[in-house]
This record gives C-alpha cells, sequence and structure tokens, in this order.
C-alpha cells in the first residue's frame, strides 16, 4: 500500500461502522481519549495506538442552524433543512444532521440517538433522531 | 505600564468594492503607495515587508516574493501568513516585534484580495480531514449561525438584538466616504433581509470586495519624526483554537477573551481605558462575543448591550466599527480596522470622529473561528 493512502484507508472501521448500523470511533489505547475526526494519533498524548470501539451514539444537541441558501446544486431541492452540532456521550462532537422524519424537529439541548440513512446517493453517514421517538 | 516600542507611521488603502481587472498584487501595491505617501516614506525606506496573500493570490505562501518583485524591494525580513481575519493583527505584531529587536526599521504589512471579481472562495465546503459538506455544512457563515443559535438557547439572544450591530455598521459607513455600502439600513430592514444559514439573515453578513490595505510599522522615535501624529503599539495578543471540536465551548470561542487580556495585560489597560473599538465583523454575532470577551459586559448580555445601537454608536460608552467594518465599509478581512483604528487616534475622522479617543482596541478572527489577533493601540504623547 503506498504510504500516502495510509490515513485514507485507515478510516475504513468508520465506513464499516456505519454500514452495519453502529457510530465507531477511534479510542487512544494510553489515555482512553476518544477521538473525532478521524486522525492517526491522540491529539491529548500524540500515542499512535489506538482501537476501534463502537459509541452510544447517544448524544445532545448542542446547536442547530437551516440552510437557506444551497451552497452545492445537490442540495438545492433540500433547502432549507437543519444541521446539528452534536455532543456525544463518550466525548467527541460532530457536524451532523436529522434523521428522516426529524426536520425542523430536533431543538437545542434535545437528547438525540444516532440512526444511519443515505443522506445523498451513494453516501450513507450517521445522522441523529430524538432519544424518545 | 503600556509596551510602546514600536509604532505605525502610515496607512493605506486602495479604492475598495467591485473592482473587474484587479489583482491581489496590484490591489496591494495601491495601497502599499498610498500608505507611504502617508507616512512621508519612499519605498527605498522599506526593510522590511510582512504580506498576507489574499483569497484570489494565486502565490500562496509565496505571495511576499512576488509583491516584492512588483514593488521592487529587496528587504531584510520578509515573509507571508496566512490565519485570516486574524492575520492583520498578527502580522503587524511580527512587525512590531521585529522592530523592537532591531531586524527592520520600517516594516510594511501589506494585504491585497480580488475576491469579488475573482469569484469568491469563502463559499467552499469546510474541512479537509471529514467532510461536513456530506450533511450539507458548507460555508463560514454556518460556523458563526451555530454560534449564534446557541448563544441565542443559552441567553436568549434575538435575531433582533444582532440586527443592531449591522444598523450601527451602516450607519456608521454612511459618514465614511470610501465605504462600499452607504444607504441606511433599518432593524426591518434586517429582520426581512432573506435567510442565508438560519439564524444569520443576509444583513448578517460581512461583504465581499475588492481593495488592498497597507500598514508600516516604524519605531516610536521614527514615528515622531515623520509626518503623521504618532499612534503607538501598546498591547499585542493572539489566541487561538486549533483543535476545534476537540475543545469544550469552541462555539464560543474563549480564545479570543484570551487574545484580547493579553493585549490589555501588555497594555496596562483594561476594558473602561477603551475609547473606541474596531471589533472583527465577519457576522453580527462575531461583535456580540468581542464584547464579552473584551470584557465590555458579562457573557451573555452582549445581545442587551447592543440593542438600541446607542452603547456602541458615535457619542455612546463604546462606539465600534466607526468606520462601518466588514459588513458595511468593505470586507478587507480586518486590515480596514487597524487603519479605522489609527486614523480615529489621529484625529482625522470628520463626521465620525470618537471625540477625545486616545486608547483604542482592534480585534480580528480567523480560519473558521479558530485564530485571534488584538491589538491594543494608544495615541503617542
Amino acid at each position: 500500500m503506498p504510504e500516502e493512502n495510509k490515513t485514507i484507508d485507515a478510516s475504513q472501521p468508520f465506513w464499516d461502522g456505519i454500514a452495519a448500523g453502529a457510530l465507531v470511533m477511534q479510542r487512544c489505547t494510553h489515555d482512553q481519549h476518544v477521538r473525532f475526526p478521524i486522525q492517526d494519533s491522540c491529539p491529548v498524548c500524540l500515542s499512535e495506538d489506538y482501537e476501534w470501539v463502537p459509541l452510544s451514539g447517544k448524544g445532545e444537541v448542542l446547536s442547530k442552524v437551516t440552510f437557506h441558501r444551497a451552497y452545492k446544486p445537490e442540495w438545492a431541492d433540500r433547502v432549507p433543512y437543519d444541521v446539528i452540532f452534536v455532543q456525544l456521550d463518550e466525548g467527541p462532537r460532530m457536524f451532523s444532521g436529522p434523521a428522516e422524519g426529524h426536520q425542523g424537529r430536533l431543538k437545542i439541548g434535545d437528547r438525540v440517538i444516532a440512526r444511519f440513512e443515505e443522506v445523498q446517493p451513494g453516501n450513507r453517514l450517521p445522522v441523529f433522531a430524538g432519544e424518545g421517538d | 505600564m503600556a509596551w510602546g516600542r514600536a509604532s505605525i507611521v502610515g496607512v493605506g488603502a486602495s479604492r475598495q468594492g467591485k473592482l473587474p481587472g484587479s489583482t491581489s498584487l496590484g490591489l496591494g501595491r495601491e495601497a502599499f503607495v498610498n500608505a507611504l505617501a502617508d507616512a512621508g516614506l519612499t519605498k527605498d525606506d522599506v526593510d522590511g515587508l510582512l504580506t498576507m496573500p489574499g483569497s484570489s493570490s494565486p502565490e500562496g505562501a509565496k505571495h511576499y516574493l512576488a509583491l516584492g518583485e512588483r514593488l521592487g524591494i529587496n528587504p531584510k525580513l520578509t515573509g507571508s501568513m496566512n490565519m485570516g481575519g486574524a492575520t492583520a493583527g498578527a502580522l503587524i505584531q511580527q512587525a512590531a516585534l521585529a522592530i523592537d529587536a532591531g531586524m527592520a526599521s520600517v516594516v510594511a504589512c501589506v494585504f491585497g484580495d480580488a475576491a469579488r471579481t475573482s469569484g469568491s472562495k469563502f463559499d467552499a465546503a469546510q474541512g479537509a480531514e471529514v467532510s461536513w459538506g456530506g450533511w450539507g455544512f458548507f460555508g463560514n457563515a454556518a460556523n458563526s449561525a451555530m454560534g449564534a443559535a446557541r448563544h441565542m438557547a443559552l441567553y436568549g439572544t434575538t435575531s433582533e438584538q444582532l440586527g443592531w450591530v449591522a444598523v450601527n455598521g451602516r450607519r456608521n459607513a454612511s459618514k465614511n466616504p470610501h465605504a462600499v455600502m452607504r444607504d441606511p439600513i433599518t432593524i426591518d430592514d434586517h429582520q426581512s433581509s432573506r435567510f442565508i444559514v438560519e439564524p444569520l439573515h443576509l444583513l448578517d453578513c460581512c461583504l465581499i470586495t475588492d481593495g488592498g490595505v497597507c500598514v508600516i510599522v516604524a519605531s516610536p522615535d521614527r514615528a515622531r519624526d515623520l509626518r503623521q501624529p504618532a499612534v503607538d503599539i501598546w498591547g499585542m495578543g493572539q489566541g487561538h483554537t486549533l483543535q476545534t471540536f476537540e475543545k469544550e465551548d469552541w462555539w464560543y470561542l474563549p480564545h479570543q477573551a484570551d487574545a484580547i487580556n493579553r493585549a490589555y495585560d501588555m497594555a496596562g489597560v483594561g476594558p473602561s481605558d477603551i475609547d473606541v473599538a474596531q471589533l472583527y465583523d465577519n457576522f453580527t454575532i462575531s461583535v456580540l462575543l468581542w464584547l464579552e470577551h473584551g470584557g465590555f459586559c458579562k457573557p451573555g448580555e452582549s445581545g442587551p448591550f447592543v440593542e438600541g445601537g446607542e452603547r456602541i454608536g458615535l457619542g455612546g460608552e463604546l462606539p465600534i466599527n466607526t468606520a462601518g467594518g466588514n459588513l458595511s465599509e468593505s470586507y478587507m478581512q480586518g486590515w480596514l480596522h487597524v487603519v479605522e483604528g489609527v486614523r480615529q487616534l489621529r484625529g482625522e475622522c470628520g463626521e465620525r470622529q470618537v471625540e477625545g479617543a486616545e486608547v483604542t482596541l482592534i480585534t480580528g478572527r480567523g480560519m473558521t473561528l479558530n485564530t485571534a489577533s488584538a491589538l491594543v493601540l494608544g495615541k503617542g504623547a
């Protein structure tokens, strides 16, 4: 495998997790820090040793915005649509979107849980639904 | 005790606005020529050249090389930096350190960008390692909108309160003959302007313009022999959150408070000493956060602070963005904030002059929301 492709290849477990219906992220085996975005070393202790662990998929909506402008053609028929900022229970934070049926329904402070949906054709990603739904 | 070991001796801007056929280098040259004339210097006096490549600069990190070639300068000290809207303050800090160390005697800090006519790059998808675009997250407005939405949820801040920042900027721009957008706006105009990324309306967002700016730094002794009243650099600070989401409260940008407090400490001043402030306004929410980070009000209280526009207006307790800022004067990524700060201390701002202005705070932020710089400038004795 060419060296320059190493980091791309290293993200495969994340995508495999999505395909299997689990939110899988890297946990440092030295300090147990769970990190996201994916990178090849721990930003806390700089260790390169880590394992892929399934997360609960649960978290809280830290913030939410609604795109009224389509910045890319493939989003033109989707506006207005929400993007949320999620605090995962295990520590990492990420941008994501509402699960099907949750557009316009998630609010800041809501408890949410991950689902896995094809957000755009051929692009299956974690999205979030209300935890009680 | 203020630091005061370097001074701003010249400021200059190019034409601003929609300038077909202009280039980053050409606009930088135009500003450089104007700043030299302002200072009463010639290009042969300049022995330091620090630059910020514009978003339209094909030279990238070699921008200093291309600009030096165009200006016919072989400096003792040079380089380019890009920390987005924090660059103006950060480069001027580099210039001040070089002056203080004796590595150069006159340092020109230059920015130019043909962002408007070359096609804006500011809407590009964010993130190299993870594409947030997968969830439809694009552009710089969205990051600030995330912060605005959370500020609203936590503190009850309203869109109308954000609107007062826009109204204030335009009101000041109407008194600035060089501002690109000078027609006054109302809160109703702000509220009825279309949403870009909710909660941010169009009038919460800065302009995209072509233009260049140059700021010339020299020693305080040299400043006192030159054409303009001396404006001294009292304090300098930076703060950064390079980790983005790894940092709790990233959305609130606590590093901006660090940048300001470092500048205050170096200057030996606090918020009550600031007569006028130029606070980086890529979006209206930015100004609310700066007001809290600068200690002008408590966390969460910036909405009521700006409401009605009196406190932040000319004649108010803290006039801000007196030339119109990024929202109305021109989007020079904070460089014109420095120019206006200098002009206020020189007392040359005409009908937008803040009477008796002796100390000013100038802030910048950039690279999504991750970098911040602050300058405290003082009127020379």
